[in-house]
């Protein structure tokens, strides 16, 4: 997009409608806004929130509106993070229409919203969204003896399947003329009005239902009933959960690493051929500052994207399908002794494909002791970069048979660092939200709104790794190549310098100063960790000449607690970044860096003290 | 039937928004394993509820007894 996260922000623009989009969560809220804005969407900062709202400007027959898209809330008076947000923006934003999103289907309760947004006194507009779930359900809804008795316009759509939103947009242009009788107004007074209405509400509610709705006499929904029987199936339920995301990240690996592969030749390609002859003129240090540090570092984060894209692509199927929120439901009973949730482990179990889209998808979560705990715990699961790592160790130092069983052992020890890190910190990141989930009806996706959304988080993602990840493979390219003149990486260098600085703090647990410098590298991400031991021996990792190299240098015990380390500590710097950006703290973020490096050094030392105690060398 | 909510402020405006509220009839489909969440139906509405914040949630029978998560 043009203009995106411009750190200006938004304000109102004069002769601009704005329109704030308002509903609870699961209604299809965004699935309907991005439907509107044809997904031209960018994240604004409004005055007085902490948190950014997705917003987009439209023209509807000829007017500017401006579209903000609210936090999905259940209630004007709740006390969640999101309805304060809300309530703020309502009280110190001027709005000339509130369109309501309900859940058609679920009317019986929803309408509540609606008739809290009414008792504001703000011009209005009420959209029963999923028009096709309140048919295959059996809910009948009489839209005119519903508009009347609300005195506000009601349509039924179905964005999912786009019905209904030319209709959406006209009557969203009529309310606007009808509104701008007099000017947009901030809501006064919000809570006490809201309180004052509140006796009444249940009574008006049951009254407006019994007029305009009917209700099947049973519940019609004999698929979800039969599906759940099994999938939610007390001895079954897991068992057939843990086949399906094996097979999940089978094909997101099948399809993904391949991709990348292919863009990260296409980029390597792209420097020799075309950038490296264009730069010939340039000064040798210029040009591979140039070559080696900047396009290797957009690389890194290009070489991301298709795995990201398809992660995401595979999260939206199972999420709007409505299986997401039964994992949670079969995992909720351990990972509450753990102080966390059923949500927290769906998420660390993606986080074994990539820790970054894994530590976005925390946003589900509200509370913010429960986010901050499961972003804590998500950078143990070992991710596909550490496996690379860990394949060419392992083949390395051990037969084929031995080094299954070294793979094995990390992955269990990824789930004891976990497990033992939310066990340890729960009392400090205590969530104070009761889990309260909706089971939806199973549904079907549809390819674009899954597509779309896994193209938005890409975007996303684009948008804040590139900066931090370029900062990060500059910075260690110098640390390599300064002073001027010494060879890369070599002891002269400043890493090589860190690497024997770092001696007296490495060497109990194995580490040599080469070794080290590999580490350095690995912080950016693991993805370099083989590149960077390539340059750092002056052999290719391909030929096989690397593997002789290190074996010549380095014991398999050394080689384990190198392996051991790798998987415990921080990740890659798009994790990192990625928490700072979630978590919105630099505290909990340094934090969580130097955990996981403690936890690392402890468990290599221990191992590696061990291994000398039995005499292995 | 829902008989009384006994919880903090910020859990009943969650409830009474999900359709658990006084009056209200709501089915127990499913108990989760090893005192898990409790699968349960109100209305139009299918929830999990943890059995911790259940335990809140008064529930008659239909002959007035009191159901425990």
């Amino acid at each position: 997009m043009t203009h995106c996260l411009d750190s200006a922000g938004l304000v109102q623009v004069p002769g601009q409608a704005t329109v704030a989009v308002v509903g609870m969560p699961n209604t299809g809220k965004s699935t309907l806004f991005t439907q509107l804005t044809s997904a031209h969407a960018h994240i604004g900062n409004w005055p007085g929130l902490t948190v950014d709202l997705m917003q987009a400007e439209l023209t509807l027959e000829g007017r500017s509106v401006q579209l903000v898209d609210l936090p999905g809330i259940y209630d004007l008076r709740g006390h969640s993070e999101d309805e304060a947000v809300v309530r703020r923006f309502l009280e110190s934003t001027p709005v000339d229409l509130v369109v309501i999103i309900l859940n058609a289907s679920q009317i019986d309760r929803q309408l509540r919203l609606a008739l809290q947004v009414q008792q504001l006194g703000l011009p209005a507009l009420v959209l029963l969204n999923m028009a096709d779930e309140a048919r295959r359900f059996g809910v009948g809804i009489d839209l005119e003896a519903l508009s009347g008795r609300l005195k506000l316009p009601v349509l039924l759509i179905s964005a999912k399947y786009r019905q209904g939103l030319g209709q959406a947009r006209h009557a969203i242009t009529k309310a606007l003329l009808a509104a701008a009788s007099g000017p947009a107004t901030s809501v006064q007074d919000l809570e006490a009005n809201l309180a004052a209405a509140d006796a009444d509400l249940d009574a008006a509610m049951a009254s407006i239902l019994q007029a305009a709705v009917t209700f099947p006499a049973q519940w019609r929904d004999a698929l979800t009933r039969r599906l759940d029987r099994w999938l939610l199936h007390p001895l079954l339920g897991l068992p057939i959960f843990f086949v399906v995301m094996a097979l999940m990240f089978q094909a997101i690996y099948a399809l993904g690493v391949p991709l990348q592969e292919a863009l990260g030749a296409l980029i390597d390609g792209f420097s020799l051929h075309v950038l490296t002859p264009a730069l010939a003129s340039w000064p040798p240090f210029l040009r591979a500052f140039v070559v080696d540090g900047l396009v290797l570092g957009i690389g890194t984060v290009s070489a991301f994207l298709p795995v990201i894209f398809l992660f995401f692509l595979a999260m939206g199927v199972v999420e709007d399908s409505g299986y997401l929120s039964r994992a949670a439901f079969l995992m909720d009973a351990f990972m509450e002794r753990l102080g966390l949730d059923g949500r927290s482990f769906v998420l660390s179990l993606m986080g074994f494909g990539c820790n970054v889209p894994a530590i976005l998808g925390t946003r589900v979560m509200r509370s913010s002791g429960l986010r901050l705990l499961s972003m804590l715990i998500i950078p143990f699961s070992l991710c596909s970069a550490r496996l690379n790592v860990f394949l060419f160790m392992a083949s390395v130092f051990f037969t084929p048979r031995q080094g299954a069983l070294v793979i094995f052992g990390l992955y269990l020890l990824s789930f004891a660092a976990a497990i033992f890190t939310a066990l340890l910190f729960k009392g400090r990141f205590a969530s104070e939200e009761a889990l309260v989930l909706e089971l939806p009806p199973y549904r079907l996706p549809t390819v674009p709104q899954v597509l779309r959304r896994a193209w938005a988080e890409v975007r996303h993602f684009w948008f804040w790794a590139r900066r931090f990840i370029v900062f990060g493979v500059v910075s260690i390219w110098l640390l390599n190549n300064l002073p001027f003149g010494v060879a890369p990486a070599s002891a002269q260098s400043l890493s090589g310098q860190l690497g024997e600085l770092l001696q007296p703090l490495l060497a109990p647990i194995g580490i040599n100063p080469r070794l080290t410098v590999a580490l350095v590298f690995g912080f950016i991400a693991k993805e370099i960790v083989l590149g960077g031991l390539a340059v750092i021996y002056g052999q290719t990792a391909s030929s096989g000449g690397l593997g002789h190299a290190l074996a010549s240098e380095v014991s398999w015990v050394q080689a384990v607690s190198f392996m051991l380390f790798t998987l415990l500590y921080t990740p890659c710097l798009s994790t990192v970044a990625v928490i700072r950006t979630e978590s919105k703290r630099l505290g909990f973020t340094v934090f969580s860096v130097l955990w996981s490096l403690i936890l690392a050094w402890l468990v290599s030392f221990c191992f590696y003290q061990a291994a000398w105690l039995f005499g292995w060398r | 039937m829902v008989s009384a909510l006994e919880v903090a402020p910020g859990l009943r405006h969650r409830l009474e928004a999900l359709g658990i509220k006084p009056g209200q009839q709501v089915r127990v489909l499913r108990r989760g394993w090893w005192s898990g969440p409790i699968h349960l139906r109100v209305g139009m509405t299918e929830l999990m509820l943890r059995r911790v914040d259940a335990a809140h949630v008064v529930v008659l029978e239909g002959d007035g007894s009191r159901v425990h998560p």
